[in-house]
């Protein structure tokens, strides 16, 4: 059944199907838009035409629908032309109708075009709501005004409803190029929302915007950190590089570049950007840049320096300086940073791991134990390390059964590598279960034939089998490999073993064995 | 072959003494009978001469030149000069003969033998030939003793000649005839000898026994004789006898800077340098400054100096060139020296220092070992044995203290680095697990990176956060003054 509507804009009954009215082409229909559903009496549109019409209007003067019942009256007779003969009084009335029309849309004009004032009006009175229903009625009509967007957007933004804030900001922005601030916002909104999506669209608020403005140096550091929060990395020190420049007298884009460049692995140009700033981040950004530099001078003294101004990495910092000064083989002084790390954060399993191992280097077996066992049990990421080091302490302290235990549940939690393949084989060669001394320290120099101890158990597996020539290519690979600095690299003990090996030996067999290795 | 040189020798000399005036009894027999009248006087009067016997031998032994030195009247007036030295002895007796008294016994006595010797007028040749047969057969001579007599030269000695020469007729005879020594000369020779013998005992006797003889012997002469008493004892090296005679020169009173640089130089010729020096300062004393004194006493101590250094005695040799320095300032060699001196004891001090730094190393780095090897760090501990070797070998072998230190080190070192050797070997399976700290640095230079890396991550995200929020309020800000 054909439904007839009146043109809201010529009057005249026209088909309610058609887009534009058969009379005077104008618009029929507004796009829907979502959460429109007003309920009928309250709103200011017609529920079925979206025309506008007065508070107390019963009847929509351009549908004809019932307000108050939402029921529409209907013309079902065919749409064909009225005879002549029903004459005057007609015309008059649609004359008077289109009057009253005109009047009607000249006073939603008006009414419409002070919106944004009364908006403002209500936003100084502290009505928020209100002036955002006027407004949202507003642009519902007029969605190309642009300051209506832009008071819409900082109402959201000031509501923190970043969502709605971002579209009324980017329309805005996008209406009026301008309002910089707009975009700026518009982005942030962007930007808070946190999404990929959401970030994308930030960018594609910004870039256009440094592209207008390039002396914008806030929108050239938002853009660096949207993109830094996307993952490009690249197009984050670009940007960062322009808001350096244009903001030489700040120190945030400067350390922000550092950051950047330091996660970029452009270690030396963050080390040159970094030593700028001042503050305890800078420092700590400086000594984690030097620390992946290898130099562990420079990274302590700027870690100390950060720990000292409480950085925003505070915990990192410290475990870093004890892990620095383990390396170094300092023990007790690394001890110290993993005791204040974990009094920062108890859970960190690096800091308790690490310091399980001061205490292991310093002969405080116990305390070792007791860390790493809590480790081992905890089932993080330190599990089958803690493990593993659980091992070669009960090996030690010749507890093999405890030790086999320990390299047991290591293997269950997924250990491997050389380390662990050759604490096996020396759990092995304590217990005299030579084969599987021999696989495990087969599986061990096969991990990593580089690796100097496993050589060394190697040579003493032989010569615990009776085969000193084997023995003693093993050992003088052990001397090769091993780096003769480390406290128990006991090289003259080892070389000295060598050559009483060789002493036993017949002469004819002391220049070497053509035996194959265990291992190879 | 040999026999003839000799034979010839002698002839010669025996013929030069004949041709001399007054030269009579050849070398032996002149000594023989000297000594003769010595053991003469010990018998029989109890005066000690024997124990002086090589002094007088000595004065017997000298040459006719330095009898002409010692007596010039010798040549020409043997008697007057017989009688001079008799004087003088007297005059410079004591209560004790001492070696000079008796060297000086000994030339009078060779003089005495000769004026008493017989031949004394016969033919050169004849004579010459009586000399020689005499020095052959003066060995079977028998002594006639006669009663001992104070002499008076003027009249003694005429009469004595007048007895030797009382058969010089007949033994020249016997010469002529062929008949030779074994005729008279033979016979009378042991009279004629006793008669030399008993001249020379005579006069000794008048001069040890006998009451001084008022003559007037000049300080001059008493300062020659003591002159040359002082070289001949600086000459024999007789000290006591040398102090005695310098005493006795003091106390004559006529001693002069010359004479004390005499005295210095004799002592410095017979290389008693420490006296010299002595006597040399004594005459800068007296002379300050006196040039060839400085220098004598300088070039003295140059010498010692050097002497010193090509020894490795530094220290003397240092003490040396100062002294030298002392001595003459102007001696520029002696600056050099000393400084070049000086140079090498510091080079040698510091050398000795760096032997005895590394001995106190090598010790402590052995006390080390055993700290080590205590602990079962057996490596550790041969490391250590190891460096403390080295350092016990580089000591260098120029001090022999720190020398013999080392090489007891470095025995001690080797020894004991066998020691452990052993050990190892015991505990080879001890060394399980070794080099294993490795594993923890490695790990921890591993995570490291990764926390470094997340770190930097975490402070990107902060600062991500951080700008939002700080932008978010600026922007707030400007949009309430909007």
């Amino acid at each position: 059944m054909a439904t007839t509507i009146s043109c809201p804009n010529c009057g005249k009954v026209t088909n309610a199907h058609l887009d534009n009215c058969v009379h005077c082409g104008g618009a029929l229909k507004k796009a829907p838009r979502h959460g429109d559903t007003a309920a009928p009496g309250r709103s200011q549109t017609c529920p079925n035409c979206g025309a506008l019409v007065q508070e107390g209007d019963i009847i929509c003067v351009a549908c004809g629908t019932n307000l108050l019942t939402g029921q529409q009256i209907v013309d079902d007779r065919p749409l064909v032309a009225e005879p002549e003969s029903s004459g005057f009084p007609w015309l008059v009335v649609g004359l008077c109708a289109l009057v009253v029309l005109v009047l009607i849309i000249l006073a939603v004009v008006l009414l419409g075009g002070d919106a944004v004032g009364k908006a403002e009006e209500l936003i100084e009175q502290g009505q928020t709501l209100e002036a955002l229903e006027i407004l949202d009625k507003h642009l519902e009509k007029k969605p190309d005004d642009a300051r209506g967007q832009f008071l819409r957007g900082k109402l959201h933004w000031l509501g923190t409803q970043y969502e709605h804030a971002a579209k009324s900001l980017d329309q805005a922005a996008t209406l009026d190029p301008t309002n910089e601030d707009a975009a700026v916002l518009a982005a942030l909104s962007y930007a808070k929302l946190g999404d990929d999506r959401q970030l994308a669209k930030a960018v594609a608020v910004l870039e256009p915007l440094v592209a207008r403005s390039p002396a914008n140096g806030e929108a050239w550091q938002l853009l660096a950190q949207v993109r830094g929060a996307q993952g490009d990395t690249s197009g984050q020190i670009d940007a960062l590089r322009r808001a350096v420049t244009l903001r030489p007298a700040e120190m945030r884009p400067l350390v922000s570049l550092g950051i950047a460049r330091a996660v970029a692995g452009e270690y030396a140009a963050a080390a040159g950007d970094l030593a700028k700033g001042a503050s305890a981040d800078a420092a700590a950004a400086a000594g984690m840049v030097a620390a992946l530099q290898g130099n562990a001078r420079e990274a302590g003294a700027s870690l100390d320096y950060a720990v000292k101004g409480e950085t925003a990495i505070q915990k990192e910092a410290l475990v870093q300086l004890g892990m620095l000064q383990l390396a170094e083989g300092s023990p007790i002084e690394a001890s110290a940073h993993f005791g204040q790390a974990l009094r920062l954060s108890p859970g960190d399993g690096t800091a308790r791991f690490f310091n399980a191992l001061c205490f292991d280097a310093q002969g405080n077996s116990r305390d070792a134990l007791t860390d790493l066992e809590s480790l081992s049990k905890g089932g993080g990421a330190y599990a089958a390390d803690a493990s593993v080091q659980m091992a070669r302490i009960y090996l030690r302290m010749n507890e093999t059964g405890l030790a086999l235990e320990a390299a047991d549940r290591a293997l269950g939690l997924g250990a491997e590598g050389v380390v662990y393949h050759t604490t096996r084989g020396r759990i092995y060669a304590a217990t005299g279960e030579a084969d599987r001394a021999r696989e495990a320290i087969r599986a061990a120099i096969k991990a990593d034939p580089q690796y100097a101890p496993a050589h060394l158990e190697n040579g003493l597996l032989y010569v615990q089998l009776g085969m000193p020539g084997e023995g003693i290519q093993e050992l003088r690979r052990y001397l090769e490999l091993v780096d003769p600095s480390l406290p128990d690299a006991l090289t003259e003990q080892v070389r000295a073993l060598v050559d009483h090996l060789q002493q036993t030996m017949p002469a004819s067999q002391r220049t070497g064995s053509s035996a194959g290795r265990i291992a190879s | 072959m040999k026999s003839t040189g000799v034979r010839l020798t002698t002839f010669l000399t025996l013929f030069l003494l004949a041709a001399l005036p007054g030269a009579a009894w050849g070398p032996t027999a002149q000594t023989t009978i000297v000594a003769g009248a010595a053991r003469l006087m010990a018998r029989e009067h109890a005066i000690p001469l024997t124990n002086l016997l090589d002094d007088i031998r000595a004065g017997a032994e000298v040459s006719q030149v330095e009898l002409l030195e010692l007596l010039p009247e010798a040549g020409t007036d043997p008697i007057n000069a017989i009688a001079s030295e008799m004087y003088l002895l007297q005059a410079v007796r004591t209560t004790r003969v001492d070696p000079y008294y008796a060297y000086r016994l000994g030339v009078l006595g060779k003089l005495t033998a000769q004026v008493s010797a017989p031949m004394l007028d016969a033919e050169a040749t004849y004579r010459t030939l009586y000399l020689a047969d005499v020095e052959r057969s003066i060995g079977g001579v028998v002594y006639r003793h006669a009663p001992r007599r104070s002499v008076d030269p003027r009249t003694y000695f005429p009469l004595v000649q007048s007895q030797a020469g009382a058969r010089r007729q007949l033994v020249e005879k016997d010469y002529q005839e062929g008949v030779g020594f074994r005729g008279i000369a033979s016979k009378a020779l042991s009279e004629d000898v006793s008669r030399s013998i008993n001249a020379v005992a005579d006069v000794w006797y008048t001069i040890l026994q006998e009451r001084v003889r008022v003559v007037n012997i000049s300080k001059g002469q008493m300062r020659t004789y003591y002159i040359n008493a002082l070289e001949y004892y600086i000459q024999n090296r007789q000290v006591k006898e040398t102090e005695a005679s310098h005493a006795r020169l003091e106390a004559l009173g006529v001693q002069t800077p010359d004479l004390r640089k005499r005295i210095a130089d004799m002592f410095y010729d017979s290389r008693q340098f420490e006296r010299a020096i002595e006597e040399y300062e004594v005459v800068l004393q007296e002379q300050p400054g006196r040039r060839d004194v400085v220098e004598r006493i300088a070039g003295y101590y140059k010498e010692v100096g050097d002497k010193a250094l090509r020894d490795d005695r530094l220290e003397e040799a240092r003490d040396a060139y100062q002294s030298a320095v002392a001595a003459d300032k102007l001696d520029a060699d002696a600056q050099t020296s000393l400084v070049e001196a000086k140079r090498l004891i510091s080079d040698r001090e510091d050398r000795l220092g760096e032997d005895q730094a590394a001995l106190d190393q090598a010790a402590a780095l052995e006390r080390e070992a055993e700290m080590q090897a205590r602990t079962g760090d057996y490596g550790r501990a041969m490391e250590v044995l190891q460096e403390a070797q080295m350092l016990y070998s580089g000591v260098t072998t120029e001090f022999p203290d720190e020398t013999r230190a080392a090489q007891s080190g470095l025995n001690s070192v080797v020894r004991r680095m066998e020691e452990l050797r052993g050990e190892i070997l015991r505990n080879a399976q001890r060394l399980s697990g070794t080099g294993s700290s490795g594993d923890v640095r490695a790990l921890a230079r591993t995570k490291s990176r990764e926390l470094a890396e997340e770190a930097l991550r975490k402070l990107m995200r902060d600062d991500y956060e951080a700008y939002l929020k700080e932008l978010g309020d600026t922007m707030t800000r400007r949009l309430e003054v909007r």
